[in-house]
């Protein structure tokens, strides 16, 4: 192995694991989920094309997050005329915004983890066949007799619970 | 539910219109609560999504 191999191998291992925190964040800057998973490839493609420029000591979430901002960017150019993207000022904004609540999710996985299993059995369900399983909100409801806005509903109370759970345990964590 | 909420849950859903993508705009800009709400729930869904190590 040659001196330079053992640290591509060891950013492309945490490049997979930044893939969810790259996602919410090119999500939050694009407001679309097809648009964002688009991008994402393509930032993933430009990050793995330029992992030899990656200089230690930085941090590479740092340094792969300017990547996908610049990816927004672009993205944002080519589709201005014909889609409602967000502004400049507004997906500045939004950058700014969204870097430390990436960093402060980051801390709070297993967390997320501990508040998933105090969901109600049924929410878990529900999550479990929106999240892991990919179906559609009216999957859901036909195969469980709801209705669509319903299991939407369920979702974003879910996420609630969640959210306020996380904030709750990480009050209380010690430090 | 909100409306910041509700268009946050139909935009994560993939089901957002047009006229619904110009009020999430508006109600966004200059708005550092609603966009650290926003956020938030973005990378909430994200990790929900993508992230294998916390599914049970």
């Amino acid at each position: 192995m040659s001196k330079n191999e053992q640290p591509i191998q060891f950013h492309e291992e945490l490049l997979i694991q930044l893939q969810p925190r790259l996602f919410g964040y090119i999500l939050g800057l694009l407001a679309s989920p097809t648009d964002a998973k688009d991008v994402l490839q393509e930032t993933n493609k430009v990050i793995l094309a330029k992992m030899d420029e990656f200089q230690q000591p930085g941090s590479f979430s740092a340094w792969a997050h300017k990547f996908a901002y610049f990816q927004c960017l672009a993205f944002r150019k080519k589709h201005q005329r014909d889609k409602l993207e967000f502004g400049t000022d507004l997906l500045e904004e939004l950058a700014e915004v969204s870097r430390p609540v990436d960093e402060t999710t980051k801390q709070n996985l297993p967390l997320l983890a501990v508040c998933l299993d105090r969901l109600q059995a049924k929410t878990r369900q529900i999550v479990a066949a929106y999240y892991y399983d990919n179906q559609s909100t009216e999957e859901i409801a036909n195969a469980r007799d709801l209705k669509p806005n319903h299991v939407a509903q369920i979702l974003y109370r879910a996420r609630k619970a969640l959210f306020e759970c996380i904030q709750k345990e990480a009050a209380n964590k010690p430090l | 539910m909100n409306e910041l909420e509700i268009l946050v849950q139909r935009m994560l859903d993939g089901t957002l219109h047009p006229t619904e993508r110009e009020s999430l705009n508006t109600l966004l800009k200059g708005n550092p609560e609603a966009q650290a709400y926003y956020a938030q729930q973005c990378q909430l869904h994200a990790e929900l999504l993508m992230n294998e190590d916390i599914r049970q």
